[in-house]
């Protein structure tokens, strides 16, 4: 008998159902309800192609709010000047700069997701990996664009760049913000790097099946994959290699946005705790974030079948345990505000305790802690679609508002009683903001029809490796290693 | 290389496919002569394979030492063409610099492992490869380059253990 057969055989792969007096479903398991492989890629192309009149409804209004709201206001911030936002002494980083960290930590879910659990050899990661590293690189583009937005004068952003010319500019390599630039570009180009390396056989399968214009955008996208040996062994090496050097940049990237506020002496903003408490928020956020665009997903493009309440639930777990964490931090960088008894400091607090700040600052105590730890411990809950919706929704109104409370909370006071200010954004900021809510959603989108939203060889790969095998009366799961 | 064929032959199972890979070695095909294609990583263990060997990880470390080398010229050679002074600092300050080295070998890494993977799979391909579009339903495919008095033996073995056969298969673009 072959390695393989033995391998199937121990595995119970192809073998006969087992009779057993005990009933234990199992349907609830994706990898242990394995289907033909051309059921499986006829369901994910199928699901791809689906673009009834709803979707480009969707699609149309996705598109005419981002058109407006959010390139419409930034046309006219750039023709009238940053004087039309409610930035003013000595609140100058306002919604721009929040949105542009509750993007970037929005973009942390695919990471997490994919690399993180995939070291671990998490199972539940396996159908989920690629909604969630489109994702990042989605996320990552819509933060992208608020650095320029915030600089206001977006057209001489090439100044950053690093090149001889004849005003002897050269980028300040001591500032946090030029971290901040190589950070980002570092991570939108591994985690784009990253979700295109997987996909490549998905793009062949797809080009192999069908016609027109698809077909040559996935000729040309799978680069010639004819799924031998050799490229075999090279995506993996590849995969393997991306999984662990995405992840430390994935850290770095949300430590240096915390650095750029940290390294300041801004009261409250000076703080040692601020980088690993803003990568648990963005861990909390993404993952958050992740759960509602997959029910969405799951929903509209009918992949019941391969997102199952199984995958939320153990997001739904993951998220439980970041509101614990991301809680510890939140309460150990109060309470040294509060310990130190600076009375500039003390004023930041009074504002968000009891001052103007309080019903953002109570309503993100709410989602962020009383929701989650209520609602995520039940397997009930963990199980209802609607119900995670609601609850990752909340998490994720939460996530923005401790964000908006960081950066525009804690600079309306410091210790110069006389440049105090108040901060209240304008209808251009507003805007920009949710515009580029809908421009994440567009994005995703039309991702979501151009790509393969399930990793179909790794889903059957996962299911290839395990099965059910019969010990006594009772059929357990097994998993076998079919890596070298 | 006149004398030689090309067969292309696919299975609807791995078992038969690997039996078919230890009977072309009894018919004294050489393994470099064959070429496994699939829809799933099968390890070089479970083909009965030997072992490719990829050169991808050494690529990489390379691209992490070039990416040394950039960011230390970016972070300490050409902050003395262009002085900056930031108040406390030293011109070339160790902390900034090894958070912007860290960057460029990160970025010099990603960067040399994709671009290391793309040469070492010779992709994107110009050249109208054999394949059989099958395969995505779970075939295995061999294809075999035969010399052409064995070319009989390997049909007769292939079809024996239950191989589709495709006979001179044309090159196909992708």
């Amino acid at each position: 008998m072959s390695l393989m057969g033995r391998v199937k055989d121990w595995a119970g792969v192809g073998a006969p159902p087992v009779e057993t007096h005990e009933k234990v479903d199992y349907s609830d398991s994706l990898m242990y309800d394995p289907r033909p492989p051309e059921e499986l890629n006829h369901m994910v192309l199928e699901a791809m192609q689906r673009t009834g009149r709803e979707y480009w409804i969707v699609v149309a209004v996705l598109a005419t709010v981002a058109l407006v709201a959010y390139l419409g206001a930034w046309l006219y911030m750039i023709l009238s000047g940053t004087g039309v936002t409610g930035l003013s002494r000595p609140n100058y980083w306002g919604v721009f700069i929040a949105s542009f960290i509750f993007w970037i930590g929005i973009s942390h879910a695919g990471t997490f997701i994919s690399a993180i659990l995939r070291v671990f050899k998490a199972e539940f990661r396996l159908p989920i990996t690629r909604a969630a590293e489109m994702m990042t690189s989605a996320s990552l583009l819509v933060a992208a664009s608020f650095l320029g937005i915030h600089v206001g004068r977006v057209w001489v952003s090439y100044w950053i760049l690093p090149y001889p010319n004849q005003r002897g500019l050269w980028p300040n390599y001591h500032s946090p913000f030029l971290w901040d630039e190589m950070a980002i570009a570092t991570y939108l180009v591994g985690s784009t790097l990253y979700l295109y390396l997987p996909l490549i056989p998905d793009l062949a399968m797809a080009r192999d099946r069908l016609k027109g214009w698809r077909h040559k955008l996935y000729r040309a996208m799978s680069l010639g994959w004819r799924g031998t040996e050799r490229q075999w062994h090279n995506l993996n090496s590849a995969i393997r290699i991306f999984s662990v050097v995405i992840i430390p940049v994935m850290f770095s990237v949300h430590t240096i946005v915390s650095w750029d506020l940290a390294m300041t002496k801004s009261l409250g903003w000076r703080s040692s705790i601020f980088a690993p408490y803003f990568i648990v928020g963005a861990v909390f956020s993404g993952l958050s974030a992740a759960i509602t665009v997959l029910i969405i997903a799951r929903s509209s493009m009918k992949l019941q079948y391969f997102i199952r309440n199984e995958h939320l639930g153990s997001l739904a777990k993951l998220v439980l345990v970041f509101s614990f964490v991301w809680t510890y931090f939140f309460f150990a960088d109060f309470l040294t505000e509060w310990y130190g008894g600076d009375a500039a400091g003390h004023q930041i607090l009074a504002l968000q305790v009891s001052g103007q700040m309080a019903p953002f600052w109570y309503t993100m105590l709410f989602c962020n802690i009383v929701v989650p730890w209520l609602t995520l411990w039940n397997r009930r809950v963990r199980n209802s679609p609607i119900a995670l919706l609601l609850i990752t929704l909340a998490i994720n109104v939460g996530m923005f508002l401790e964000r908006y409370i960081i950066v525009t909370g804690f600079l309306r006071r410091n210790h110069l009683p006389f440049n105090w200010g108040d901060y209240s954004p304008s209808v251009v900021e507003i805007s920009i903001a949710v515009g580029a809510l809908a421009t994440f959603l567009l994005l995703y989108a039309l991702l979501s029809r151009l790509v393969p939203l399930i990793p179909v060889w790794e889903v059957r790969e996962g299911q290839l490796a395990r099965s059910l095998r019969r010990v006594g009366r009772a059929k357990l799961k097994t998993m076998t290693e079919l890596e070298e | 290389m006149s004398d030689t064929t090309i067969v292309l032959s696919s299975f609807l199972e791995i078992d038969p496919a690997t039996a078919a890979l230890d009977r072309l070695r009894g018919l004294g095909i050489l393994d470099s002569d064959i070429t496994v294609m699939s829809s799933l990583p099968h390890s070089a263990e479970i083909l009965g394979r030997p072992h490719v060997k990829s050169r991808l990880s050494v690529i990489s470390l390379v691209c992490a030492v070039l990416g040394v080398g950039a960011g230390l010229f970016f972070t300490v050679i050409t902050p003395y063409l262009y002085i900056i002074r930031v108040g406390g600092q030293a011109i070339v300050p160790v902390p900034p610099t090894a958070i912007l080295l860290y960057e460029f070998i990160m970025l010099s890494l990603i960067v040399g492992t994709f671009g290391g993977f793309l040469v070492l799979n010779r992709s994107p391909s110009e050249e109208a490869p054999y394949y059989d579009p099958e395969l995505n339903d779970g075939r295995i495919s061999l294809l075999v380059h035969t010399p052409a008095d064995k070319e009989a033996d390997v049909l007769a073995a292939l079809e024996e253990l239950g191989a589709h056969v495709i006979q001179e298969p044309e090159r196909r673009r992708l």
